[in-house]
């Protein structure tokens, strides 16, 4: 898929640990990794919303399409 | 995968029309032919069933519990009849159809077992889909391979004789493996859709 998750920078970024985003977000550590490897089918716009405002960015910080 | 399901719905049907056919030639009997093909020497005997043409000339049946009287419209017989030792070609291919039929048989049971003891781990997994599909494909060989081991003697004894006024039901081996292998591949395809939809499901976060 050329869907590239950028969840990762945008951790480094705000200096915050996967476990921290996780616990905010309410998903679990393993759901963030399969969203962090690009494994995940799909993201539900109520996760998207709220890694958006636990991370204080936009979709398109997280999300990115590659050719 | 729904062009898949399509065409094993419409091969299904068919088979399931030309069950009905069949059973219809019987007319409404399961002829129960034992396939006894025994040559000793040249002399084959078999167990077959004869229809009358014409039921107006067959046996009245007299019910002395309901007091109503029934054509006898099958009759049962066991036959010795001289044929010509058959060519060692058609022995083959006889002999094949009952090894693939036995082989494919015990297979699908094995396949058929081990997907009931290996339940507990789950239905819709990759391992429980390819026993389905196993199995639909063996049920789909079994229906050839009865055809050889039984169609073949068939043939000819259907050349050697023939009663004047009856007529001699067919020893087609019954559709039900075909319907049992297209439905097993229909529904082992259903399975893979589901399976794939629960895999979707568990990776949307």
């Amino acid at each position: 898929m050329s869907i590239i998750v950028n969840v990762d920078v945008m951790l480094a970024k705000r200096k915050m640990s996967s476990g921290e985003l996780a616990e905010k977000v309410g998903i679990t550590a393993a759901n963030l990794s399969i969203l962090k490897t690009g494994k995940a089918k799909a993201i539900r716009f109520s996760t998207l919303n709220a890694i958006c405002q636990a991370l204080e960015c936009q979709p398109g910080d997280i999300l990115e399409y590659k050719e | 995968m729904k062009k898949k399901i399509n065409i094993l719905c419409t091969l299904m049907l068919i088979a399931l029309v030309l069950g009905v056919k069949n059973f219809d030639d019987f007319r409404g009997k399961n002829p129960n032919i034992k396939y006894q093909y025994i040559a000793e020497g040249n002399i084959v005997r078999q167990h077959i069933d004869i229809f009358p043409d014409n039921l107006i000339a067959a046996d009245t049946l007299y019910s002395a519990t309901s007091g109503e009287a029934y054509d006898a419209c099958l009759y049962s017989k066991h036959i010795a009849v001289k044929v010509p030792a058959p060519s060692l070609f058609t022995r083959i291919l006889v002999k094949a159809g009952s090894l693939i039929t036995s082989i494919a048989l015990i297979l699908f049971w094995v396949c058929f077992i081990r997907l009931i003891v290996f339940i507990n781990k789950g239905v819709f997994n990759e391992m429980s889909i390819k026993r389905i599909r196993w199995m639909g494909w063996l049920a789909l060989i079994i229906y050839p391979g009865k055809w050889l081991s039984v169609g073949i003697p068939d043939l000819i004894l259907r050349r050697q004789i023939s009663f004047e006024g009856y007529e001699i039901a067919q020893t087609m081996p019954q559709m039900t493996w075909l319907i049992i292998g297209f439905g097993l591949l229909m529904f082992s395809l259903i399975m893979k859709m589901g399976m794939e939809m629960k895999e979707e499901q568990d990776l949307t976060i």
